[in-house]
């Protein structure tokens, strides 16, 4: 008896030591605009994580196009060599809110000073996708969709799958109107997106501090993601990304490592102003290692729906002021340790890719 | 089905061909040989539905498809709406059964609207006051008459008992959106896609894949209303343009309302309120003996013929006999006009965003009874395709 016992816990012990070593699954929900930037950035963040096992990366539209943003996932993982994680399609467009119309009601409101794949300024047609500065990709993406990829991983892996969102939040309430299990399904929701009261100067965010792109870009999806029934949600808002800066030394100190990945996150380092923000790494990073979050604030967040001036703006309540619609707290990064934040992504992007599975 | 009854033709044909002299008995046979070929060339259709059951439009509209030769019906999608959707899942597949058309492939599909809710609903009705009619949030429908659909509310997973018995076939693996957009690809330009409830499903797929709008034949629903006076939602019913489908889940509707289709037809609350499933209609169903008629004769009601209209009119469209071009939409604000039909006229000038759509206002009725008693005393299982469709 003493010596099947004893087997038990040396069974036990090894079982708990396996699952202590297993790495925290995630999927990347992303607008993969690039090359380089905040968009693909954030993605290396994770693969480049020891601790981190990407399942898959679905791709949707926001800063770019659908297709050609699946054109730029697809070459970097040619380049950093781990084209074994599925790049999937996601939404091409937002749910309700299309483009003709957000011109038409900018004229009304005002212009927005950033209007992603709609904007006037690198306006290309959805399908085209124009010669990639760094190469074309010989990969191709999954077959399946973003919305039916999340539903049967979460499924396959319930409450161990962190959902990533650094962009518009379309396939993530494509999956949760497909199957409404999808969010209790997960382990958490960590996204990019929402803005309650940025100090800054921007003139992004000067005049409507409560206005984000990721929520602007397709709002109904957004209010659709913040009233279903996560376990977690942790969100990394313009308040804290615009504390960010990307510095052309961090860039330098990064290329110095000489390895594929490195010499492309220099090559198309954009230096500010703007540009420089670290808006989705910040969420990747403080996910890996939440000390990097120095103030935090739980509050309940929703998506303004009136489809006057505020349409897309961030609603917040506390718990004293909610409306009596049953949504999950959300936790909201307020303050980092920069100077720690800014060495773990320079160390991340200077070490060596982490092998496929 | 086609078969034996053109073989019969064939025969009086040539017995009337050896009496007139052989030109014209080779014009005669060409054109019959054309009878039978076009015949065959049935309308590949996907039925959505929010299907309660047993019996009612919802029912009786699916079973227009299922009795009649001239579809090809490549799947049913459920979605809920008048009930939930695991409910009516259950209730078409037993419709299959009965109808002996288990050959046809039921795909479960959305549980819930995209945005609106029941409390959302709830919050409305407090501010603007109570609908008449929620579909599947109805808590104790206080209709005129009493039926078996006077019941408390019940929450989306409970399926109660079934008047009609339980079904022993399953519903295909898979989500309808996902199906739609497969079918739609396996047949570009020729699938009907048919909605006779929320359009949640036709939203869900249009977003995983836009393009299912210029893959598909045709959008044809049941929807959205104009000058009605009776059969909105509303208190009294006095709003035409508070329709239920659209109303329980607005932006799927503007979603579908905005797709580039080749070709869009509305049935709506006008054309439905032209229609009356009478004592009489019941009657004459009843009067032939199948499973089908035994069923229709437990659980139908009298009533609008919402949905039957805009199955029996792909069958034969001189059934609608007029028929008007409006740009439609629907209203997505989330105030005291949520859910509401939005119309402009074929001359106005709209934001390009914005379709043109057939809507049918004018109906045949004697004829539409007509075809419908037909079809429903039809031999069950007559319409069964050889193929085995598997999507």
């Amino acid at each position: 008896m003493k010596r099947v016992c004893v087997i038990l816990f040396a069974c036990l012990f090894i079982c708990t030591c396996g699952w202590a070593q297993g790495r925290r699954k995630i999927i990347i929900d992303q607008d993969c605009s690039g090359p380089g930037g905040s968009n693909l950035q954030a993605p290396l963040v994770l693969i480049q994580s020891p601790q981190v096992d990407v399942l898959g990366i679905t791709v949707v539209s926001g800063d770019q196009w659908r297709d050609e943003e699946v054109a730029h996932m697809l070459r970097l993982l040619e380049i950093i060599g781990r084209t074994d994680i599925p790049v999937v399609p996601g939404a091409a467009f937002p749910l309700v809110r299309n483009r003709e119309e957000s011109i038409l009601w900018q004229k009304r409101y005002g212009t927005v000073a950033y209007a992603g794949a709609w904007d006037p300024r690198w306006w290309h047609e959805p399908s085209v996708v124009p010669a990639l500065p760094e190469g074309m990709p010989a990969t191709k993406p999954s077959s399946e969709d973003a919305a039916h990829f999340l539903v049967r991983m979460v499924h396959e892996y319930p409450h161990e799958i962190t959902i990533y969102e650094g962009g518009p939040m379309t396939d993530l309430a494509l999956a949760i109107s497909i199957d409404p299990q999808f969010p209790s399904l997960a382990k958490e929701l960590v996204f990019m997106g929402g803005s309650l009261n940025p100090h800054t100067d921007d003139p992004e965010f000067t005049n409507n501090p409560r206005h984000e792109f990721n929520f602007w870009f397709d709002p109904d999806a957004a209010e659709i993601v913040l009233r279903a029934g996560w376990k977690k949600i942790i969100c990394t808002p313009t308040d804290i990304s615009i504390k960010t800066i990307m510095t052309p030394a961090m860039a330098k100190e990064i290329e110095a490592a000489g390895t594929p990945l490195a010499r492309y996150v220099a090559r198309y380092f954009q230096p500010g102003p703007g540009s420089d923000y670290m808006w989705d790494e910040l969420a990747a990073a403080a996910w890996i290692d939440p000390s990097l979050i120095t103030t935090q604030e739980t509050r309940f967040m929703g998506v303004d729906l009136g489809r006057g001036a505020g349409y897309g703006n961030t609603l917040t309540w506390t718990k004293n002021d909610q409306p009596a619609f049953q949504r999950v707290s959300v936790d909201i990064q307020l303050d980092l340790n920069a100077p720690k934040f800014y060495r773990m992504f320079v160390n991340l992007m200077r070490a060596p890719t982490p092998p496929a599975n | 089905m086609n078969g034996p009854l053109s073989v019969r033709f064939s025969r009086s044909a040539s017995i009337l061909a050896d009496r007139l002299f052989p030109g014209l008995a080779l014009i005669l046979l060409w054109i019959l040989c054309c009878i039978p070929a076009s015949a065959q060339q049935r309308i590949k259709i996907i039925v959505d539905q929010d299907a309660r059951g047993p019996g009612t439009s919802d029912q009786q509209a699916l079973l227009v498809f299922l009795q009649s030769d001239k579809f090809d019906v490549l799947g049913i999608t459920t979605v809920s709406g008048d009930q939930w959707v695991k409910e009516e899942t259950q209730h078409t597949l037993r419709t299959l059964e009965i109808a002996d058309r288990t050959d046809v492939p039921v795909i479960e599909g959305a549980e819930y609207p995209l945005l609106n809710s029941k409390e959302e609903s709830e919050r409305w009705e407090a501010l603007y006051g109570k609908f008449e009619y929620k579909g599947c949030w109805t808590d104790f429908f206080k209709a005129q008459r009493s039926t078996i659909y006077d019941m408390p509310y019940h929450p989306p997973d409970v399926v109660p008992p079934m008047p009609e018995g339980e079904p022993r076939t399953k519903a295909q693996p898979g989500t309808a959106a996902a199906f739609i957009v497969r079918v739609v690809h396996k047949y570009p330009g020729q699938v009907v896609l048919w909605a006779g409830g929320p359009l949640t499903n036709y939203a869900l797929a249009l977003k995983l894949d836009p393009e299912v709008a210029t893959l598909a034949k045709e959008f044809v629903m049941m929807g959205g209303g104009f000058y009605s006076d009776t059969g909105g939602i509303d208190p009294g019913a006095h709003d035409g343009r508070r329709e239920f489908n659209w109303w329980f889940d607005p932006e799927a509707a503007r979603i579908v309302l905005r797709a580039p289709w080749k070709k869009i037809t509305i049935t709506p609350i006008d054309i439905s309120v032209k229609t009356h499933l009478s004592p009489e209609i019941r009657a004459a169903i009843a009067k032939v003996k199948t499973p089908v008629t035994e069923y229709l004769d437990k659980y139908s009601l009298t009533g609008f013929m919402w949905d039957e209209i805009a199955g029996a009119a792909l069958i034969d469209p001189s059934i609608i006999t007029g028929e008007k071009q409006y740009y439609m939409d629907v209203d997505i604000d989330h105030g005291a006009s949520y859910g509401k039909t939005l119309f402009w006229g074929s001359t106005a000038e709209v934001p390009p965003y914005l379709h043109l759509a057939n809507v049918q206002f004018d109906i045949d009725a004697p004829k539409f009874y007509k075809l419908y008693i037909d079809l429903m005393t039809r031999p069950p299982g007559q319409a069964r395709t050889s193929h085995t469709s598997p999507q």
